[in-house]
């Protein structure tokens, strides 16, 4: 009974001395917000797992959410990530639905970041509808871009705006500022893609070997952070690259890598993409056999639903 | 100085709440077996506590030895002829109990260290049976309400079972590959919910089958709760189900001269089959709101995130660790969009 009462003691010491440091109550609760913040997370890892169906059931589960306890960064930042999804799944409609409420949530909250994160998107869209132009009166206003996550991605989108206008060189200069800073934050995803966008500024230029160089980066950290539809897109533009350096065996193992990434993936028309890349590469070599398989899978593939 | 006084004076305070400086007798009883009996165990005499279950032994006769310490205040409700009953809580909620039954007489208590028989002891049923045990009719009384109950209760748990059949893949996902790490419990549901996809893609039939089947859980659902708010209002209604259960010798005026105290405990239980079942209702309604093995999960994934924010947050707010009440989740936009491969 004795041990008891020193123990009774001692926890009434330890809950005297933490009702005097506790911390203060919560300001509100978040409960709701912490749900959809769940769930935009759930759905920007079935992004990137090329899940865009069920990723955009997460988004708009996460909007849902936010709506239900108005708040508005959390829209916005739920119908901008609707969008990217529906750009993802070709409902441009829906998508640019998704992204005038993001950006009205977005002027809304009032916040710089969120406001140039529906950009990006919107830009996105512009180039989906090979809009090049509308994209860069949208971006060239907001020049300089700031030094954070989202000015990068700014440099990026321009970047890939100029590229569309035949602008290869300011493209070479804005996503060298992408590059540098997604290489500071170690953002291996993002230093990936800007790498990616690198190599094919460099093939429009005829730099074909540097253009391998600036692939096989890619291609390593796409792997590291098991980038699915990046990974697919390296493999394929490694077997252009191959190509163009005239080596068709290469060429035919990246193809044939890139179609199985795809076929894995159930993305039957990237799929087909490299099939029918893998195809033109095994006729320039002359490989009967493979030409009757590779023609067999095509067939197949676009057979499937 | 003061605080020292202080100190005292909060010790002293909390040990007399505590009983620690209190006369307590020890009677012993013995019953055939130890289920439902346990150290510590509440003994009561018309709902109030009177004592506890000091010690729990079996002894060299394969008999269980019961020690009950019994509160100095209610010593003197220890008559000759008294006997315990054990009362286990048929609804389930909560431990059972020991129901002292005093003798109906007046003589000075039982000395201390005496044998009080156990109503399934021959001698128990004995002096039951003599007449001689103030056995409160109410508790019959309650336990012909139980008895109502008790249909009831069998529904709850087999839909309750229901639920559980119906969430049990998805709780496994979930629950048993966590390892507290939120990545790593993502990876699980996203892995989970690839396969659901596929599943209700693969066929529309699945997808009715668990619209139906949801649909006749809520229906199953809205039917008890229908029964027990009717059962729960006939109690509270002082000429509804109560006097047509009760003893017409006064045994309403019984069940309520305890300041309600038996009758508060059980409407209280009522309330609490009422919240569980408003649990599982709410979740049921949100199952056929969406796709419902999806909604499971997604269920599943907020209780399992719940739970861990909840401990992260208790160890954040130890005094020890200095942190303090977590500030919402950052909400980040999806930026990702498709390369462009032209060369």
């Amino acid at each position: 009974m004795n041990t008891i009462k020193a123990v009774a003691v001692v926890l009434l010491l330890v809950g005297a001395i933490s009702c005097s440091s506790a911390p203060p109550a919560p300001d509100g609760v978040h409960d709701q917000r912490d749900r959809a913040a769940d769930l935009l997370k759930l759905g920007q890892q079935s992004f990137q797992s090329v899940h865009y169906q069920q990723a955009l059931t997460f988004f708009l589960s996460a909007a849902a959410i936010n709506t239900a306890v108005d708040d508005e960064e959390g829209m916005a930042a739920a119908w901008n990530s609707a969008a990217t999804a529906q750009l993802a799944l070709g409902l441009r409609g829906d998508a640019l639905k998704s992204l005038k409420i993001a950006e009205q949530m977005a002027k809304a909250s009032q916040k710089t970041p969120l406001i140039l994160q529906v950009v990006i998107n919107q830009v996105q869209a512009d180039l989906d509808a090979d809009d090049p132009q509308a994209a860069k009166a949208r971006l060239t206003p907001l020049l300089p871009f700031p030094n954070t996550v989202e000015g990068a991605a700014l440099w990026h989108a321009l970047a890939t705006v100029q590229k569309a206008l035949g602008e290869i060189g300011p493209a070479g200069i804005s996503v060298a500022k992408a590059l540098a800073f997604h290489r500071s934050k170690k953002q291996d995803q993002d230093t990936a893609a800007d790498l990616f966008l690198t190599a094919t500024l460099q093939g429009h230029q005829n730099k074909w070997t540097q253009a391998k160089t600036s692939l096989l980066e890619a291609l390593a950290l796409d792997r590291k952070v098991e980038n699915t539809m990046g990974l697919g897109q390296d493999w394929r533009a490694l077997g252009i690259v191959d190509d163009h350096l005239d080596d068709q065996a290469s060429a035919r193992q990246s193809f044939e890598r890139s179609q199985r990434i795809f076929g894995a993936a159930g993305l039957k028309d990237q799929q087909i993409r490299s099939l029918k890349l893998l195809l033109q590469t095994v006729t320039k070599l002359g490989l009967k056999d493979e030409i009757t398989r590779v023609q067999n899978l095509l067939d197949a593939s676009a057979a499937a639903p | 100085m003061v605080s020292m006084v202080a100190l005292i004076a909060v010790l002293v305070l909390m040990g007399a709440n505590q009983r620690w400086f209190a006369r307590n007798y020890v009677f012993y009883s013995r019953f055939s077996t130890a289920d439902g009996v346990t150290t510590g165990m509440r003994v009561r005499l018309k709902g109030f506590e009177i004592g506890k279950v000091v010690k729990v032994k079996l002894n060299s006769y394969n008999r269980v030895r019961v020690d009950i310490a019994i509160y100095e205040d209610y010593y003197d409700k220890i008559r000759p002829d008294s006997v315990v009953d054990l009362a286990t809580d048929p609804l389930g909620l909560g431990a059972g109990s020991l129901n002292l039954l005093p003798g109906l007489n007046q003589l000075p208590p039982m000395e201390e260290h005496s044998f009080l028989p156990s109503t399934e002891s021959n001698l128990g049923k004995a002096l039951m049976a003599e007449g001689v045990v103030d056995k409160p009719l109410a508790n019959g009384a309650i336990a012909g309400i139980i008895s109502q109950i008790e249909p009831l209760l069998v529904e709850v748990r087999g839909t309750a079972a229901a639920v559980t059949h119906f969430l049990g893949d998805i709780n496994g996902a979930v629950e048993g590959r966590s390892k507290n790490q939120i990545s790593a419990l993502m990876t699980t549901i996203q892995a989970t919910m690839g396969t659901i996809e596929s599943v209700l893609s693969s066929t529309g039939a699945n997808a009715n089958t668990l619209m139906v089947s949801g649909r006749d859980l809520m229906k199953n659902l809205n039917g008890i709760t229908g029964n027990i708010d009717r059962l729960s209002s006939q109690l509270q209604d002082p000429k509804g189900l109560i006097p047509k259960l009760l003893d017409p010798q006064g045994s309403l005026k019984t069940f309520l001269d305890d300041k309600n105290q038996l009758y508060n405990q059980f409407t209280q239980i009522l309330a609490q089959v009422n919240d569980t079942l408003g649990q599982v209702k709410g979740l049921a309604q949100y199952l056929n709101q969406s796709t419902p093995m999806i909604s499971g999960l997604m269920e599943d994934t907020q209780t399992t995130l719940k739970k861990t924010s909840n401990v992260m947050e208790g160890l954040s707010n130890n005094p020890l660790l200095r942190g303090g009440i977590p500030a919402a989740k950052p909400q980040t936009s999806t930026l990702q969009g498709a390369r462009d491969e032209s060369f």
